[in-house]
């Protein structure tokens, strides 16, 4: 193999190689490479360079304030907020559930006790109860299901 | 850093030099880097892993940036030129050192890809796994485009610094 074809094979890896990022053979080929050749060392040093002055520009040039981070602390530690956000939340929702839950029950069961009704009213009511449950039951499972599997279900950016 | 600090607040600084090359040095970014970090912990499974968090948390600031430079270009096409003038408040006195300087020009050069991957590594310090991640693309595409980007950073270095031998 020509040098320049191997320079061209061993260039692109020169920054897997600086930053300790390639596999055991590829680190040993370049080591190797460049021991004999002085273009791609000079090469890896200039990358070396840029690399660190780059790092120490981008750490200085960040300019956030001490101020910003406290507030963002304060915001992440703020519990008691959140958690009060999270109860309210709960608590409208069960009562929403139990009350309105209870209304169609009575209603319902009221319906079906009635013996004047006719009768297909009160199958009706039957079926609509079973299958609510039958419902209920099939999103509960695909939930807990879910949640097995799906790590990251949540993040599908 | 306060020890008594939320952890992810060491992070802060990397998220928003982020921020700021995605978007061009705007105000905006310390807010979505805010917002990023809310969003974050108002979800319940988050990674175990302190590499896997921050990783986490760079994603969502990325991708909050696109979303604003979607809208950006949405709703204003034109001014979306924006130059090489990236906001620098005036204590900013590294701004005097000159080869930072031109780092910093150099840098301000390049096309976004390059900016963002190369503040993931070079401030950030991920590894080219979770480089992977965040950007989500290969492993391998990470090791070329850093490379790329790294080779493009050091051609327009060369460039000013060759301007500046001339005048
Ligand atoms: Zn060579």
């Amino acid at each position: 193999m020509s040098k320049a074809i191997q320079c061209e094979a061993i260039e692109p890896l020169l920054s897997g190689f600086l930053d300790d990022e390639l596999s055991q053979s590829e680190s040993q080929r370049v080591a190797l490479h460049l021991k004999r050749c002085e273009k791609c060392s000079a090469l890896l040093a200039e990358l070396e360079t840029v690399h660190t002055d780059l790092k120490e520009t981008l750490h200085e040039q960040s300019g956030h304030t001490a101020a910003e981070i406290e507030q963002l602390d304060k915001l992440l530690n703020d519990k008691p907020s959140k958690w009060l956000g999270t109860t309210a939340w709960l608590l409208v929702i069960l009562g929403a559930l139990v009350v309105g839950g209870y209304a169609i029950w009575e209603l319902g069961l009221a319906l079906w006790q009635d013996t004047s009704q006719p009768v297909w009213l009160r199958a009706s009511i039957a079926a609509l109860y079973l299958g609510f449950a039958g419902l209920f039951v099939m999103v509960l499972r695909q939930r807990i299901k879910s949640l097995k599997t799906d790590k990251y279900r949540k993040v599908k950016l | 850093m306060k020890s008594d600090q939320h952890p992810w607040l060491q992070w802060y600084p990397g998220a928003l030099a982020l921020a700021r090359q995605i978007l061009n040095g705007s105000d905006e970014a310390a807010d979505i880097v805010q917002t990023a970090y809310l969003k974050s912990f108002q979800n319940v499974r988050l990674p175990n892993e302190a590499k896997a968090q921050r990783a986490w948390l760079l994603k969502v600031v990325r991708n909050a940036c696109i979303d604003v430079l979607r809208g950006q270009k949405k709703f204003a096409d034109s001014e979306q030129n924006t130059d090489v003038e990236v906001d620098c408040s005036p204590e900013q006195s590294w701004l005097q050192d000159s080869r930072k300087q031109r780092v910093h020009q150099a840098l301000t050069a390049l096309p976004i890809d390059m900016r963002e991957i190369l503040v993931l590594r070079e401030l950030n310090e991920l590894a080219y796994d979770d480089i992977a991640k965040v950007l989500r693309i290969e492993r391998g595409t990470v090791m070329s485009r850093l490379h790329r980007a790294r080779m493009a950073l050091r051609k327009k270095l060369q460039g000013l610094e060759n301007e500046r031998g001339e005048v």
